[in-house]
């Protein structure tokens, strides 16, 4: 009889915490939303982005796709670049890639968002890993690693990308992704080094030392769900970077053949004609960036605001 | 010799900068060593398998890859540079000269330029928070961070070249000496040169100034509202300090240090960021051969500017520690 109320009130013990957990996420929801609609900075951010995304997943239905590669735009021969028409919206690019620009700034977004989210999600496991790595168990591990994310810190970004796209020799998305994550991850090691050193000495990290629960436990349960939000925000602030970074190589002619539906690219193949006025072919893409990175940009504040503990509660 | 603690800081510094430029040369050199076959900037098309051999032996190109890179490096040494498969197999060791002082020349305008106007700015963006000059920081920010600097350098070459503001691949007639356009101009008294010189340097340098001025100001503003609402503002406040005093003598001096920061890494980036603008303005800097060596897969050429710029980054390092020990006096006393 008394064995029976004990797990009764364990059982109710357990379904109480369960409802306040629940209590407590619906608030925390209730309270991001309550965040986004009080700036509108935010709101527009998310309106910008959501159109990317939205563009990006109906490129098919815009643009019917250019088989057996929707990444390489279909070709309008013509002497010199085509204005803006009702056949060709946003014009053509003329010789040498004969583009349409409507469809290569269409399904550039395709291709932009998918480098930007592959990128990230690449380059933030590994710095993920890396760096809860380093910072848990210290010592000379963690003071080479250190040292290899200083030295990659300190070069300019573009000098190493020109090395590591020349190195791999291939063009492609694949090439861009490797080369890129090699040179990004070492931010998010950075960041997630620091954020475990401040959380591993804290005392549930402690108590499940001391009941003898595995390191590899302790990292995956405890360590990094606390610290994946400075992480998540840092990542959604470098989307907009990562696509601005790219398209700037694409347009140094590197990264992407000629041809492929990549704003960088479509950019230098304008810049052959900007003097002769063919302002089409570079302006169309260039807003594209432009409020691509913006609606990211302000996304990211907006996450930051919305997870940080430190500035969420205060404004 | 005893040295200050200041002097060590510095000489400390300097060690782990030329550590680091060792490591990423040889690297580089790794990479591109084992990424390419060297001797293709040597041969043509149909040289015989027997001179390849030959000049393989005559190279070091048999030997392992540190044993190279030191025959490499011992080549550097002695200006065997080797040639630039890009720039119609012309000697590296010519090239540089010709080149460097174009990029040197844009940055030297953009620092004194936007330096001072960004310090400006940025001050007075957070000392006068919410009002039009805070708001205009802000909109610059936003165009900085978010419009490429090619897209930037395309527009301004669209409405500056039809005006006639810009000349992409003048002729220069005055004597060459310093290799910087505008200067050479000055030094010869050539009116029309220098006016034909800066139009050619104008284009870069506006879109340059945007970024970097947009940069400048953005980090400063931060920084500074960062150190106003500290606990020493407030102490100085309530001892009666003027508003005017502690932000010029407190606030501005703390807020610099993380400035400097992160001017020394906008250094390194600025110089070799400028390939994106010179290529977008046909201006034959470092950067654009940068490019061009990289779009052509020249290994040789690539190697040697990394080295350039390694050598430069190194400097600019050094100019900001030596910067930070002024700005910071706990580094000069530990």
């Amino acid at each position: 009889m008394i064995k029976m109320s004990k797990e009764k009130k364990k059982q109710e013990f357990v379904d109480n915490a369960k409802n306040r957990l629940k209590e407590h996420r619906k608030n925390e929801i209730k309270f991001m939303i309550y965040r986004l609609r009080r700036s509108p900075l935010s709101l527009i951010g998310l309106i910008i982005t959501t159109f990317f995304i939205v563009i990006a997943l109906a490129a098919p239905l815009i643009c019917p796709p250019n088989l057996p590669d929707p990444y390489r735009m279909p070709k309008t021969f013509s002497r010199t670049p085509l204005p803006p028409s009702m056949e060709h919206i946003f014009g053509t690019s003329g010789p040498v890639a004969y583009a349409d620009v409507f469809y290569g700034v269409i399904w550039g977004t395709r291709l932009s968002l998918l480098l930007a989210f592959t990128i990230t999600a690449i380059s933030l496991s590994i710095g993920l890993i890396i760096g809860t790595i380093s910072g848990y168990y210290g010592g000379i591990l963690d003071e080479i690693l250190m040292r290899v994310v200083d030295i990659a810190y300190s070069l300019p970004w573009i000098l190493m990308m020109l090395v590591l796209l020349v190195a791999i020799g291939s063009r492609g998305f694949w090439t861009m992704v490797s080369a890129y994550s090699i040179v990004a991850w070492t931010t998010y090691a950075r960041i997630a080094r620091g954020e475990t050193l401040k959380v591993k000495n804290e005392l549930f990290v402690e108590a499940a030392k001391s009941i003898g629960v595995r390191d590899i436990y302790i990292i995956y349960r405890h360590i990094i769900p606390n610290i994946i939000y400075s992480v998540i925000i840092v990542a959604s602030l470098r989307i907009g970077w990562i696509v601005l970074n790219t398209s700037a190589l694409g347009f140094l002619g590197l990264g992407f053949n000629i041809g492929t539906a990549e704003w960088g690219i479509i950019m230098s193949e304008g810049r052959n004609w900007v003097l002769q006025g063919s302002w089409w072919i570079t302006v169309f893409p260039g807003i594209f960036i432009f409020f691509f990175v913006l609606g990211w940009q302000l996304m990211g504040d907006a996450f930051r605001d919305m997870l940080d503990p430190k500035v969420r509660r205060n404004v | 010799m005893i040295l200050t603690p200041f002097q060590s800081y510095i000489l400390k510094r300097l060690l782990f900068t030329v550590i680091t430029v060792f490591i990423v040369v040889f690297t580089v050199f790794t990479i591109s060593r084992s990424a390419g076959d060297p001797v293709t900037a040597y041969v043509g098309q149909d040289t015989p398998p027997e001179i390849i051999e030959v000049i393989r032996e005559k190279y070091h190109l048999n030997d392992p890859i540190p044993v190279q890179f030191i025959y490499w490096l011992n080549g550097i040494l002695h200006g065997e540079w080797g040639r630039a498969q890009s720039r119609g197999r012309e000697p590296i060791v010519e090239l540089i000269p010709r080149y460097l002082p174009i990029t040197l020349e844009l940055n030297l305008y953009v620092l004194v330029l936007s330096l001072p106007l960004g310090y400006w700015l940025g001050t007075k963006a957070a000392t006068n928070k919410d009002t039009w000059i805070d708001h205009f920081s802000r909109l610059l920010a936003i165009i900085g961070q978010c419009v490429p600097e090619f897209f930037v350098g395309l527009l301004i070459l669209m409405f500056l070249y039809p005006q006639g503001l810009i000349v992409i691949n003048p002729q220069f007639t005055f004597q060459r000496i310093t290799g910087m356009p505008t200067i050479d101009a000055l030094l010869n008294g050539d009116l029309n040169g220098l006016v034909l010189a800066f139009k050619y340097l104008i284009g870069p340098l506006l879109t340059s100034f945007i970024s970097s001025l947009s940069m400048h100001t953005r980090l400063l503003r931060s920084s500074i509202l960062e150190e106003l609402s500290k606990d020493y503002i407030l102490t100085g406040r309530s001892k009666g300090l003027s508003k005017n005093y502690i932000e010029k003598r407190y606030a501005r001096r703390n807020a610099l240090i993380p400035f400097i920061t992160v001017v020394g890494f906008w250094m390194g980036h600025l110089i070799a960021g400028g390939a994106i603008i010179e290529v977008v303005f046909n201006r034959y800097g470092l950067g654009m051969v940068l490019a061009e060596a990289a779009k052509a897969t020249d290994h040789n050429a690539l190697q040697a500017y990394v080295l350039i710029y390694a050598i430069i980054l190194v400097v600019s390092n050094t100019i900001v520690d030596v910067i930070y020990g002024y700005l910071d006096p706990r580094i000069k006393t530990r």
